[in-house]
């Protein structure tokens, strides 16, 4: 086990070494001058000149590239054109909003898309399976940000004054705010750096969790449901439905019938010797949707009036800010390697044959 | 004369299962499957009791619905399976799964795919024991060492931590034999124990399988299509044909004087070692669409007995199992007056 990822880590490096090379040059191959798009079309000649020496645009791509590589290793990914802040700065900003909704809306998806499939295989062409798999159909086809709208209409304005209200937008109500664990555990960490505890911080969930701020954390969590309910539907289907047909399938390979025949009872069966090797696609579809999360999180955030990863993202690709783009492409695909090896090490977990390759 | 089996046994000789007139049927889409279709047989206390037939005739069928696994779209409609005077047909899904692995386990024909991919089989092993006996977990380790070393296998407490993937098959056949042995039930169903396995390893399977029938007092019912595995292990025959069962003996009488026109055929097509035959002496034709079977004998398409002797009820009337010598059974018309023109 430990070779085998050892082995995964080592094949990571060029895949970094790659992803670095190609987030370089899709900035530079973004077209539009970025001096113009960045100062505005009335900007001098001279004007330009300046800004692409403070950008290092005079060097030769292969200079650029040397320094941008220089850079990164040491932790500086430059600073935004429009904003005039270090990149790594926004990062700590806005990268825990997406994680935290990513990762709530994976819950969500994998909470409910499970039980939904396993119930469905279970109860395999009764009408429980018909209903859920009618239910997974619709959910796949569901546009993000239509189910967006209509959700936060729906338990942010129709249910008003009534319990099921649910704040239709924003991270935390207004008058809330949640103390940086480090402040409370009397850390001295700058707020503004690219640094874990900052990043962390920023989480709000997770951070109300370390200060133990249960009011807080309730009201993180109420801002939660809806944007995480409207990203993960998509996955949810697509996992319900993953998890029917593979387990179907494993429920009628042998080892099935050789667990039967020992006197295994049938929720047994389905739960211990088939579910673990149903599981195996499931991961990888859970892998897969999660990139796909991402390209929802923009229509999530729009909608639900979060500023995370995708908001910016979008802001500077049409603003020729591609330091950002740079910067944020690069770190979402380091994610997407983590994500990767993360799904790896569970599939060797849950097939020793894959420990052996 | 027709099937007096039932009935004219003295109590004492009760056998341990008896099969009575077994339908599993298929309801599919395209028509009704019958894949078994008039079963009957029995199986005494501590015989090896063969079941031998064509790819398809049901054999597994047979096994599979006295286990009360049919799967969907599979269904016993009728018959009677008695365990020790038991209908297992009758039994609820929990008195079964308390049965299975316990009065009655199976091996199965591919034995590398028959065990879980992602456990160790040292745990496979002992969730049999887990489920059917009270056993503290050392007892319980020490008891599925021991079983692994009783089939054969070298260095079982190393040999517990392997998963099947790190097996051959042979060993894997191996494991699951121990599996259907630990609880030491009263019968073990070997459905083509040795049919995936190499012409060595075969030889050693089915010793094995032998010798822990005459060291346990065992029952065995061997499925096999190869009639050479029924001549050298079993103690009867059970032929079958299409779904049914087409003739019955003593595994002796039956090679000595096989009566069935089918049997024929089958005997017939057995290689013998040293000897360069004409051509391979197999039975012409195919085994019968089983979603529209023809109204007579099952047989009666390809077989030469027929013509030869000029029966005409064949196509029509499916005939009965005649008792034609004592404890010599045959489904054909041949033996209607009681099989001496045969
Ligand atoms: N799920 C199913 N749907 C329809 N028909 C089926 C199904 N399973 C089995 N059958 C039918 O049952 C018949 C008997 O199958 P069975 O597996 O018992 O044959 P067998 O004698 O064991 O053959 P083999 O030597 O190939 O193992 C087959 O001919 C097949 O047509
Ligand atoms: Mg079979």
């Amino acid at each position: 086990m430990a070779g085998y990822l050892a082995r995964r880590l080592t094949l990571a490096v060029p895949v970094l070494l790659g992803i670095l090379f190609v987030t370089f040059a899709l900035a530079r191959l973004l077209p539009g001058d970025p001096c113009r798009s960045a100062l505005g079309e009335r900007a001098t000649e001279q004007i330009c000149e300046a800004f692409n020496e403070r950008y290092g645009l005079n060097e030769s791509i292969p200079e650029q590239f040397r320094i941008y590589l220089r850079d990164v290793l040491s932790g500086d990914l430059g600073e935004s054109i429009k904003f005039g802040r270090p990149v790594t700065e926004l990062m700590v900003e806005r990268l825990p909003v997406t994680v935290e909704l990513t990762f709530f809306a994976m819950l969500f998806a994998v909470l409910i898309g499970i039980p939904m499939g396993l119930v469905s295989a279970y109860y395999h062409n009764s009408s429980v399976d018909v209903l859920t798999m009618i239910t997974a159909n619709i959910g796949v086809s569901m546009p993000v940000f239509w189910l967006g709208l209509m959700l936060s209409y729906l338990f942010g304005v129709a249910f008003r004054d009534t319990v099921l209200w649910l704040p239709p937008s924003g991270r935390l109500s207004a008058g809330i705010s949640i103390e940086p664990f480090y402040a409370a555990w009397g850390m001295s960490v700058n707020p503004d750096a690219l640094t874990l505890p900052g990043f962390i911080a920023n989480i709000n969930t997770l951070n109300a969790l370390l200060v133990q701020d249960w009011n807080g954390l309730g009201d993180a969590l109420r801002h939660m449901i809806l944007p995480a309910m409207a990203l993960g539907t998509i996955p949810m289907s697509i996992i319900a439905r993953m998890t029917r047909s593979s387990l179907l399938e494993v429920l009628g390979l042998n080892y099935v019938r050789t667990a039967r025949a020992k006197g295994v009872r049938e929720t047994k069966v389905v739960l211990k010797h088939a579910f673990r090797n149903a599981l195996l696609p499931v991961v990888t579809i859970i892998g897969l949707s999660l990139g796909s999360l991402l390209s929802g999180a923009v229509l999530t955030e729009t909608v639900f009036g979060l500023s995370g990863v995708g908001r910016i993202l979008y802001d500077s690709i049409t603003g020729r800010d591609y330091t950002v783009v740079q910067g944020f492409t690069l770190i979402i695909a380091v994610i997407f390697v983590f994500i990767n090896l993360v799904v790896d090490t569970l599939y060797a977990y849950l097939d020793p044959r894959i420990r052996l390759e | 004369m027709v099937d007096k089996r039932n009935g004219n046994s003295p109590l004492s000789e009760q056998p341990l299962l008896e099969v009575r007139d077994l339908r599993t049927y298929f309801f599919t889409r395209r028509g009704t499957v019958k894949a078994i279709d008039g079963v009957s047989f029995r199986v005494n206390c501590g015989e090896i009791r063969g079941v031998v037939g064509e790819s398809g005739c049901g054999k597994s069928m047979t096994a599979m619905s006295i286990l009360q696994l049919v799967d969907k779209p599979g269904k016993i409609v009728s018959g009677e399976i008695l365990f020790k005077g038991e209908d297992l047909v009758k039994k609820s899904r929990r008195e079964m799964s308390r049965l299975r692995g316990k009065q009655i386990s199976v091996i199965f024909q591919e034995p590398r795919s028959s065990l879980n991919p992602v456990f160790k089989v040292g745990n496979q092993l002992r969730e049999v024991l887990h489920i059917h006996e009270e056993l503290k977990r050392e007892q319980e380790q020490k008891k599925a060492v021991s079983q692994l070393r009783e089939v054969g296998i070298p260095d079982p407490e190393r040999r517990m931590d392997n998963y099947p993937h790190e097996m051959s098959g042979g060993m894997a056949q191996r494991v699951m034999i121990a599996m259907g042995m630990a609880c030491a039930p009263d019968l073990l169903i070997a459905d083509e124990p040795t049919t995936a396995l190499d012409v060595t390893i075969q030889a050693q399977v089915l010793d094995l399988i032998r010798s822990l029938r005459d060291d346990h007092n065992m029952t065995v019912l061997l499925i096999t299509h190869d009639m050479g595995v029924v001549a050298e292990m079993t103690d009867n025959v059970t032929v079958m044909y299409a779904g049914t069962t087409v003739e019955e003996a003593s595994t002796e009488v039956l090679f000595a004087e096989p009566l069935h026109p089918y049997t024929q055929g089958l005997i017939a097509s057995i290689p013998v070692m040293g000897e360069v035959k004409e051509r391979l002496d197999v039975i012409p034709g195919t085994v019968p669409n089983l979603i529209d079977m023809p109204p007579g004998c099952r047989f009666a398409p390809r077989c030469r007995a027929r013509i030869e002797f000029g029966l005409e009820k064949c196509m029509v009337e499916e005939p009965p199992m005649f008792e034609v010598k004592p404890n010599h059974f045959a489904r054909c018309w041949l033996y209607e007056g009681g099989g001496d023109e045969a």
